[in-house]
């Protein structure tokens, strides 16, 4: 797709912004419930729990007057979950018992590495599409229409650069694969997308971390700051005539008192501080957001592709799951 | 009486306002106007979704027909609506609906409490329990495939002196202690006064230990120790509680904060910390049955302990201060436990039978 950069306008006019409502007692009173649901169960209430905690916050996301809904279960994210430790714990025994033995922990060692490298695009690409499909908002489900097997060439590729240019590579491989999630979202019959390049990306990072360590990492919320601004303003809504951008009202100055007030608030309350610090964070990055205009609310269409189980790409299917970062 | 909702068609996102009734027990009607008297769609009550989940706002019900879901808005339900809602949900949703609706610090406070009082049992008792379960379904040969690999890593750091590896071997089998294991002994020309034991039965002695004992039923003492921890599997059961507090925890912190992880896990080591002092204390007593079973004066075991305080004494000092935070029980304490317990079985002065194969292999040993 080749991109034009005067084809991307700036909102204008009518704003639509977030409205966050969580509030830190609720998300609390969920995750202590959480908590003690999960001991009682030995950690298999873990999918469970984290359903609640998606289904709070996504109500309590309003665009409009309307709320966000999280259609995911419990039960979906526990087949993933039961499906990734069992990979993952047999590849980890497998090399812990053959150690010793030359002649086997080659082969374990070689295969837990692969299977590291194999489910990590597996990761992105389920979580991502699980979380967008199971996202409606007035009754219209986001939708996903990426393959697999499209993202696992473009991953391995940008994988590669990556190892020859020893990590150098790394911004423009986060962008290529931004780009490709967010350019197989639709919202109705919008299609997302992300213009962002890889050069500004490794500039932030590199400012970032230079000016994190001069100043003791007093800068890291304002570093922080610029890479969640960097994805928001490279952001866009494709409608099929226009491209817009979205807009990001995160100042360095918001950022930092946030998250600093959150550490600390976190610290002096031993951790319980944390449900009301999330709310505070959600709602520092959500509010910060103004939608572009030339997504049509009143008329976004259900689109074939966001009922649920079209994709087909059975594949990811058996790791349809939510794995966060 | 007829209340107003937000409809969605699951077609488009076009807002529609309508009208609800609820026909007790049986299903939800919406009208097109307040006073229509034909409903445009009837919703069955029993398959009614709610998404709502704890929302601060308004209700949201979804329902599916001809394969598209409806949705509804509600900023004001009627109370027959919220009731009839109430009684439908599951279990776990009951729970939480009924801690959550008042949403009163109070609730949260037991929560808390109740939560705290968990991982204290759990860190206390469960995870003892699920340790030692784990323990017991390892079958012996997996334990000595986890010893022999950590002591191949370790290797390259080790110094085996192996003609005397082999006589503190002849010395161990001459003690004939009793135990599931194959146990191998390696001696280490290391000046450290240490020994230690890995699962599955490899024993690592330290020359500068050997060098301090002036007996040989001191050395078999030593034995007696690090036996008891192979063949009481501590290594083991330490591992497979730490697996599991790791597998809860992070269960339960995974999608909160980092920082409250930390801290629990800091809790837990500290608590570590105590555990592997029982199991000292298990292990100096079990070693102290084994003397007694194989006719070895006892009194040996007080006298390693003597040999280790002379060693560390400057050590011992800074650790009193510190008990808190010793993996091993302080030696004058443990010195006073060991004698009680020599006392209760009237051993005190016992000196056990002759064993002329095992001074004389001491003896060997401890010159070269």
């Amino acid at each position: 797709m080749e991109i034009i950069s005067e084809n991307y306008e700036v909102p204008s006019g009518q704003k639509t912004r977030i409205n966050f409502t969580g509030q830190g007692s609720r998300y609390f009173g969920i995750a202590i419930l959480n908590a003690i649901l999960t001991i009682l169960t030995l950690g298999l209430y873990y999918p469970w729990a984290k359903a609640n905690v998606r289904k709070y916050l996504w109500n309590e996301t309003e665009i409009k007057g309307s709320r966000l809904v999280f259609n995911g279960t419990g039960m979906e994210m526990f087949r993933g979950f039961i499906i990734a430790y069992l990979i993952l714990g047999s590849l980890y025994i497998g090399v812990l018992l053959t150690q010793g033995d030359p002649k086997y922990a080659f082969y374990f060692i070689l295969a837990f590495y692969l299977g590291i490298i194999l489910i990590m695009p597996l990761a992105i690409f389920g979580a991502w599409r699980y979380r967008v499909t199971r996202t409606s908002w007035r009754g219209i489900n986001m939708g996903f229409d990426g393959r697999f097997r499209n993202f696992l060439k473009l991953y391995f590729r940008n994988l590669l650069l990556v190892i020859i240019t020893f990590g150098i590579y790394l911004p423009w491989f986060r962008v290529e694969i931004t780009k490709f999630l967010f350019q197989h979202t639709l919202i109705g019959q919008n299609r997302l997308g992300f213009k962002g390049s890889g050069g500004d990306l490794f500039i932030i990072n590199l400012l970032g971390g230079i000016l994190s360590a001069i100043t003791l990492y007093l800068y890291v919320p304002v570093y922080l700051k610029d890479r969640i601004n960097f994805t928001i303003n490279n952001a866009y809504v494709d409608n099929g005539e226009t491209k817009k951008l979205f807009q990001s009202r995160l100042t360095g100055g918001k950022a930092w008192s946030i998250m600093v007030s959150n550490l600390l608030l976190v610290i002096f309350t031993l951790g319980i501080g944390f449900a009301w610090a999330t709310i505070r964070y959600t709602r520092m990055l959500l509010e910060s957001i103004d939608i572009p205009e030339n997504l049509d609310f009143d008329n976004l269409k259900q689109s074939e592709i966001g009922t649920i189980d079209a994709t087909g790409d059975e594949l990811v299917d058996i790791l349809d799951i939510g794995i966060d970062f | 009486m007829k209340f107003k909702a937000k409809y969605f068609d699951g077609k488009t996102s076009q807002p529609k306002e309508v009208w609800l009734k609820v026909i007790e027990d049986f299903e939800l009607q919406l009208f097109t106007e307040e006073y229509s008297i034909v409903p445009f769609e009837r919703w069955e009550l029993l398959q009614l979704k709610n998404e709502s989940f704890n929302s601060s706002k308004d209700l949201q019900l979804s329902y599916i027909s001809d394969g598209v879901r409806r949705s509804l808005e509600i900023e004001n339900p009627n109370q027959e609506l919220v009731n009839y809602l109430s009684n439908k949900h599951s279990k776990e949703d009951k729970i939480f609906a009924m801690v959550l609706k008042r949403n009163s610090y109070k609730v949260i406070g037991i929560s808390v409490t109740v939560l705290a009082v968990m991982i204290f049992v759990y860190v206390k008792w469960v995870s003892v329990f699920v340790g030692n379960t784990i323990v017991s379904i390892i079958p012996l040969a997996v334990e000595e495939t986890i010893g022999d690999n950590a002591f191949n890593q370790m290797n390259p750091f080790l110094d085996i002196d192996t003609p005397r590896t082999r006589l503190l071997q002849e010395f161990y089998n001459a003690l004939d202690f009793n135990s599931e294991y194959q146990v191998s002994v390696y001696l280490d020309t290391n000046k450290r006064v240490n020994a230690f034991a890995l699962p599955g039965g490899k024993l690592v002695v330290y020359d500068g230990l050997i060098k301090k004992t002036q007996s040989w039923q001191e050395l078999a003492a030593l034995f007696g120790h690090e036996l008891s921890h192979v063949n009481d599997r501590h290594s083991m059961r330490l591992l497979s509680r730490e697996l599991g507090n790791y597998a809860v925890f992070s269960a339960i912190t995974g999608d909160m904060a980092g920082i409250s992880s930390v801290i629990i896990e800091s809790a837990i080591s500290l608590n570590e910390l105590v555990y592997s002092r029982t199991y000292e204390k298990e292990a100096d007593l079990n070693g102290l049955d084994m003397l007694i079973e194989n006719d070895i004066e006892p009194e040996a075991m007080l006298r390693l302990f003597e040999r280790l305080l002379e060693e560390n004494k400057e050590v011992e000092e800074i650790l009193k201060d510190l008990e808190l935070l010793s993996t091993h029980p302080l030696t004058d304490n443990r010195m006073d436990y060991i004698k009680d317990y020599i006392e209760s079985k009237g051993l005190l002065g016992y000196l056990g039978k002759k064993n002329e194969k095992a001074e004389m292999l001491w003896k060997k040993i401890k010159e070269k």
